[in-house]
Formats: structure tokens, sequence, C-alpha cells
């Protein structure tokens, strides 16, 4: 399929959304490569304008309820960036029921800052009432499908946003009863949400479970994905990576990158870096091979 | 629905994660599970260290995680903002720990005052609050209140320099105000007295300045004190502090 041919499935939603279409949201196809926002280092960005990414994204977990020093830094960034959200206590995939208070707080935050783009983990992290604060792997079964996407529409209506869901890293199975491609694409294709395909994660499984990284993305709902992120992980012994966000990324994950971009249509691509973070001058070069990728697949042209 | 196995399973990872014990019948690669007991107490450690600078370095060294580790096990966290787990280890220890009790009874007061810093830290931005017309002076100019502060109730003299050993043989009550600059918006601390509590809640709570004047006189009578204070200074002597605390404007 051409890439001009294909349509950013969160332009579908949209259409079908008519709560979106009244408040006005855009197509978010216009931010290409962007950086996840981080305390260690939102003053120096701020105050240095270095790096330049299309778009910033943080965790609302992170922001919400927040006053003093830390407002005036996420002000100062909403004045200068597009931001999207990725959040992490949402445990779409937890056996307890949603937290609607908490959703609702999450809606608003969006609202005031006037973000579109809330994505959030295929992953549970929240258990008989108590976080975890970490993300744990659901099992892949057909009833662990069926009890999540109802919950995906209610987060969809409450948010008034189309739910963008990532394939996460895990170290081992739990209790899977099919393989881990038919777990995510029924929930994609039964929710109607969209995906977050982050090329990491892809890379990160297929090594720790012995699976083909490229076989695997053509498995996915490809026509789905509204969202890409990449990032840096670390390998802890000879059949174990453990996904840090903590390292430079590494050319393989950058080469699965590129042929995901065949597949799909032009959609921002986020650089994660959460540990171990550099100076900011080697984040611009990380964000720089991104872009030099992105460019061989799409020009600005095409998704402006 | 949720299959029974498929819950049990879940809840059997995420206990593992809490508690550490690896039930037989979870389904998982045993030599690797451990990896998410392990990120998850990075984050939990990494946070509680983070907060608690000064009550961590009482502890030997090891017992600081172990305590962690127990909190975690028993103590269910229902916020979903990481940020504000620290906040429920002094109730865990308060209910659940009586022999770290023991050893250091001032422990809950500490910690309080560790995440009262980060909590005034982030707090939501709170408005000036006009008060009593009547109760600055006869000018009847307008005052206001910053409500960007907390006095907190201790039973044992945490923020004092002298360090654990006097904290402990000292119990008592004293009060401590917690204060977000209004411009700075850095936090601080200042040790206030029983009697200025009194008056500057006196004031916030709109009374005018003869009602305050006459309570905290009644209220010298009673506690024997009336010889050496005087109302009217204290209430002067309050009124001066914390405007120069920035607490309090007039315009
Ligand atoms: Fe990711």
């Amino acid at each position: 399929m051409p890439n001009a041919a294909r349509k950013n499935p969160i332009d579908s939603f949209k259409l079908t959304s008519p709560c979106l279409k009244k408040q006005g949201f855009f197509f978010i196809g216009y931010f290409m490569v962007g950086l996840g926002f981080r305390k260690d280092f939102a003053e120096e960005f701020l105050e240095k304008n270095f790096p330049t990414p299309d778009f910033i994204e943080l965790a609302p977990e992170n922001w919400i309820g927040m006053g003093g020093y830390w407002k005036k830094i996420l002000d100062r960034a909403a004045d200068r960036f597009k931001i999207f959200t990725h959040g992490l206590s949402l445990s779409i995939g937890s056996p307890d029921p949603l937290d609607i208070p908490y959703i609702r707080k999450i809606k608003k935050f969006l609202d005031d800052y006037q973000i579109t783009l809330y994505s959030e983990h295929l992953s549970y992290s929240q258990c008989d009432n108590a976080h975890l604060y970490d993300l744990l792997p659901i099992p892949f079964t057909e009833d662990a499908v069926r009890h999540i996407v109802p919950r995906i529409k209610t987060v969809q209506d409450i948010l008034e946003r189309p739910l963008i869901l990532e394939n996460v890293s895990y170290y081992t199975p739990v209790a899977a009863e099919i393989p881990e491609h038919e777990f995510i694409t029924a929930i994609i294709r039964e929710s109607g949400c969209c995906m977050l395909l982050d090329v990491n994660n892809v890379f990160v499984n297929a090594f720790n479970h012995g699976y083909d990284a490229h076989e695997f993305i053509l498995k996915l709902p490809l026509d789905k994905v509204a969202y890409i992120h990449i990032a840096g992980h670390e390998k802890v012994s000879d059949d174990l990576i453990i996904d840090t966000h903590g390292q430079d990324v590494i050319p393989p994950v950058y080469e699965l990158l590129d042929y995901t971009l065949k597949f799909i249509k032009p959609v921002p691509v986020l650089l994660e870096r959460d540990f171990n973070i550099p100076e900011l001058d080697e984040l611009d070069n990380e964000l720089q091979m991104i872009r030099n990728i992105y460019s061989k697949h799409f020009s600005k042209a095409e998704i402006c | 629905m949720l299959k029974e196995k498929t819950l049990r399973q879940q809840q059997k990872l995420a206990s593992f994660c809490r508690t550490n014990i690896l039930d037989d019948d979870l389904l998982v690669r045993k030599d690797r599970v451990h990896h998410y007991r392990r990120l998850v107490f990075n984050i939990i450690l990494d946070m509680m260290e983070t907060m608690y600078p000064i009550s961590m370095k009482l502890f030997p060294e090891g017992e600081w995680e172990q305590l962690i580790h127990r909190f975690f096990a028993n103590y269910k966290c229902t916020d979903p903002q990481v940020w504000k787990m620290p906040r429920f280890l002094s109730d865990y220890i308060k209910t659940g720990e009586k022999e770290i009790l023991v050893r250091y009874p001032f422990l809950p007061d500490l910690l309080v005052m560790e995440w009262k810093e980060l909590e005034w830290f982030t707090n939501e931005d709170l408005e000036w609050a006009e008060i009593n017309s009547d109760i600055s002076s006869s000018e009847k100019r307008i005052c206001f209140y910053f409500p960007e502060h907390e006095l907190l109730i201790l039973d044992y003299p945490v923020y004092r320099k002298e360090g654990p050993d006097f904290w402990k043989s000292n119990p008592g009550k004293y009060f401590l105000l917690v204060y977000r600059h209004p411009e700075s918006r850095k936090v601080f601390y200042q040790e206030v007295d029983a009697l200025s509590c009194f008056v500057w809640e006196s004031i916030k709570e709109g009374k005018n300045k003869a009602v305050i004047i006459s309570e905290l006189n009644d209220l010298l009578i009673q506690q024997k004190l009336n010889n050496r204070f005087k109302a009217e200074f204290i209430f002067e002597k309050v009124w001066d502090d914390f405007l120069k605390l920035r607490l309090l404007k007039i315009q």
C-alpha cells in the first residue's frame, strides 16, 4: 500500500467522535519526531531552547495536580511545544475495576493543556487494590481480551479521545494461551482503539522470547498504528534484555524503525530516555538519527 | 469476563512483586520472573531514598531496604501517582512497625516533616485569601494571607539540628510551620509557639482583632501566663512575624 493512501487511524476515530470534532481536535500527524520530557533535564532544556523536537511527551501522572515550580516549568513547556502524553497508571489490563475518578483527572489535565494524544501501556500495574508502579505482563488469553476491550471503550468515552495502547516489553509470558501478536491484534481490532508501536519493545521481546522482530511487526494491526516509540535497552545476560530506556538506541533498533516505517502511514515517533540521561546534544544526535530515517519515508510536506 | 485462572495468575504475579512469595502455580519462567520484583523495587527504593534522605540515614546498612520491602508487602498503595506513594510510609510505621517505633519513636514525625517539604513544593497553587478588614489597624486597609502553608503538630523536635538522641529524649508538643514562599516558590520551615499558632489560626478564621486579643487573654489567664505575657504584644508580634515571612500582605 503506498504511503499516500494510508490514513492515520486516529483520524478515523476523530470522524466518528462528535465530541472530538466539537472541540476542534486536529490531525496529530504534523508532528514527526519527539522527545520524552523529563524533570531531570526540563529546566536546562527550556533554558537552552535545545534540542528542538517537533513535540514532547510526558506522563500525566508526573504532572497532574502540581503547582509551584513544576507548574511553571510545565506551562513554559506547553507554551513552546505540542504535548503528547504517555500514561503510567491506567492499568488497562488489571483485574481491578478502572479508577474512574482518576481517569476524569487525566481528562481534565488533557483538556487544560489542549492535549489530543493520550497513550498508555497494554499491561497492568495495579492488582488487589495496590499499585505496583511498574508494568506487569497480562496473560495472553482470550478472556483477558474480552475483559480489556470494554474497559478501553469506557476510557475512550470518558477521555473523549482515542486510547493509543503500546505493546510492552516482557521478560516472561504469564499463563499464555494465545500468541502475543494475536492478543495485541484482538484487543486493538475489537476495541477500535489505536496502537502505539514501540519498536524497541519488539526488538527486546524478539530477543528474549526467540522470535523474529520483522516477522512479528508484519503480524501487528499496522493500519491502527498512530504513534511510535523508540528507546535504548540493556542486555543483562546472554539471553535477556531489560527495557531500561537508559541507554542509547542501538543500530538494529534504528533498522527496525526504518523497516516499520515502510508499512505504516506517517505517524509521530518518540525517543524515550528515562534514565542515565546524557548531555542534551547527545539526545539531539539521537533525534537527528530518527529524523534521517523518518525523512527516507516521509517528507515534511507529505505529512503537513 | 476474566476467568478465575487468569485472575489468579495476575494476582500471584502482583503478589510476588510485593511480597517475594512465589506461588508454585504461577505459570511464568521462574528464572526470569524475579526481574519484575527487582524493577518494581528499583522504583520504590529510589523514590523513598529521594524523599527521605534524613530518615534513611538512621538505619544501619540494609535495614532501610528491609523496612521498605515490608512496607510495600503489607501496605496497599492506592494512589496512582508514584511520587505520592512515600506519603504512606509514616502511617504504615505507626500501625505496623512496633519494634521500629520503640527504637525511633520520632520516626513518624521525621517522615511527615520530610514529606511535607515535597508536598508543599508540588502542591497546587492557591490564591491569596482576604481576611477580616478590621484586623490590621485603624487604617482599614485590605489584608490577605497566603494559604500555601501548614502548621504541623509534632511529638518530637525533629526539625532541630541536635539529632536523633536529642529528639528521642525530648518528647512534647512542637509546632512547625511549613510554607511555600509566594515568590521564590521554595519551601521553608519555621518553629512557632503554641500561642502564635492560636493567634494565626484565629486571624485566618476571620476573627477581628479585639476578639482575638480577648480570647488570647483568657488563654493566658487559664495557663497562668498572664504575668509574663501581654496579649496585645503577642498579637502584634505574630502579625509582624507573618508579614516578614510574606504570609501576610496589606494592600
Ligand atoms: Fe515505549
